[in-house]
């Protein structure tokens, strides 16, 4: 059961700004209208609300006191209509949920970041805490992959990003582009931080595998590897049973799991 | 480390017998590539490959509607397999998209050599093929279409 008895009701917050990032993906900054929920870790989701349409699961982009931050692709009835919101209108907000990014367990060794597409998205207030935490970390890799330029999320932030050795790849270009050209796993190896250390691993469910796969070859251990994964989520609370995977739900139990305990349930067909 | 021990030093080489690196020496030097200069065109004779010590090389279908570009190859990797395979034609346009430092190997005289002694063969042959294999593995997945 909710440890809060209050996580099934919808907050009001309001839209403060809108950024599109790419075609169909949209940033939303809400504010709360009156009380806020409580503060996010990184990894973690909230469900949005709109009436007339029902929620959606979206993680938290950018974890920020006073505002909270989604990155929103248009998929569906509920996301077409949040990338459509305006500022001043309002969006019902239940969380934070799930099981956060393990920031803390990397200290003091090497951290690789692995994003594909908008897995970038999830990934950033990692970024954000890694950057603000440097000095507790030695290495710190962010190995990035979209299916091209036009489609790359926050490709301008990431290549400001200091102290962070920062490779990008994508699966196809023109010419003009300067950068890899190559599936995201072809260019792990550029990574400085070590196999000795964590991976934190978010994108497409097959990116997630093939990149686990890859990492573990390079002799990173399973445990080691965290991916972030995604069902269907509907209470976010552990209740309803829609995102099970295996003995797993994965509003209770993740999103943020590690390899070792998902390896074998990302080979069943049924799953 | 000159340049050629530099090439032989890379983890694709590991293993080799101090005669077979030695016979690979004696047939390498040193090669350097402007940006948006060609190391190779599709269709061309094959008869060199390369690793890259410095810069960036993309690797590109050439098309009325545009170049596309496949797969691009860094430092520590190598360029060119088709020198040992008949017919010995290059699939794709190589380019240097940096400025490039590669050290460059006559594949002729390497095949050659491989005809001599069957065990450099061997050995030349099993590592190329895991470079094969590694690249096809990767064009599997690229075809997988992962951020659809």
């Amino acid at each position: 059961m909710p440890d809060d008895p209050q996580s099934m009701n919808p907050t009001p917050y309001r839209v403060v700004s809108t950024a599109q990032e790419l075609e169909g993906v949209v940033t939303l900054d809400l504010e709360p209208v009156d009380r806020a929920i409580p503060a996010a870790r990184p990894g973690q989701f909230t469900m949005l609300y709109i009436p007339g349409f029902g929620e959606s699961a979206i993680s938290y982009s950018r974890i920020d006191a006073k505002k909270i931050t989604h990155t929103i692709r248009g998929v569906g009835g509920v996301s077409n209509a949040l990338i459509a919101k305006k500022v001043g209108e309002i969006i019902g907000v239940r969380g934070p949920f799930g099981k956060p990014w393990p920031v803390e367990i990397p200290e003091g060794g090497d951290l690789l970041i692995v994003a594909g597409g908008l897995g970038l998205a999830p990934l950033r207030p990692v970024l954000d805490h890694v950057v603000q935490h440097r000095d507790k970390f030695q290495n710190i890799s962010l190995v990035a992959g979209a299916r091209n330029p036009a489609a790359f999320l926050f490709l301008d932030e990431i290549s400001k990003l200091k102290d962070l050795d920062v490779h990008v790849t994508v699966d196809a270009a023109d010419k003009d582009w300067r950068g890899n050209v190559g599936v995201v796993t072809s260019i792990l190896g550029q990574a400085e931080a070590s196999c000795h250390g964590h991976a934190f691993v978010c994108g497409p469910e097959l990116m997630m595998k093939f990149t686990a796969l890859g990492l573990i070859e390079q002799g990173y251990d399973p445990t080691r590897i965290f991916l972030s994964m995604e069902r269907s989520m509907h209470c976010g609370i552990g209740i309803c049973g829609h995102c099970q995977l295996g003995p797993y739900l994965i509003c209770r139990d993740g999103p943020v799991m590690s390899f070792d305990r998902l390896k074998n349930l990302m080979e069943i067909r049924e799953l | 480390m000159n340049p050629v021990d530099q090439a032989l030093s890379i983890p694709f080489f590991d293993g080799l017998a101090a005669r077979h690196r030695a016979a690979l020496a004696s047939h390498a030097r040193v090669s350097t590539f402007l940006e948006d200069e060609f190391v190779f065109r599709q269709d061309g004779h094959a008869a060199t490959f390369w690793v890259l010590l410095e810069g960036r090389i993309a690797l590109d279908v050439p098309s009325p509607h545009g170049d596309r570009v496949i797969a691009t190859l860094n430092q520590g990797d190598i360029l060119g397999f088709s020198w040992l395979f008949a017919p010995h034609r290059w699939q794709f346009d190589a380019r240097a998209m940096t400025l490039v430092t590669a050290v460059e190997f006559d594949g002729a005289a390497i095949r050659q050599a491989c005809e001599d002694d069957h065990e450099l063969g061997f050995e030349l042959m099993r590592r190329f093929a895991r470079i094969v294999t590694s690249r096809l593995q990767h064009t599997r997945i690229q075809l997988l279409d992962l951020y659809a």
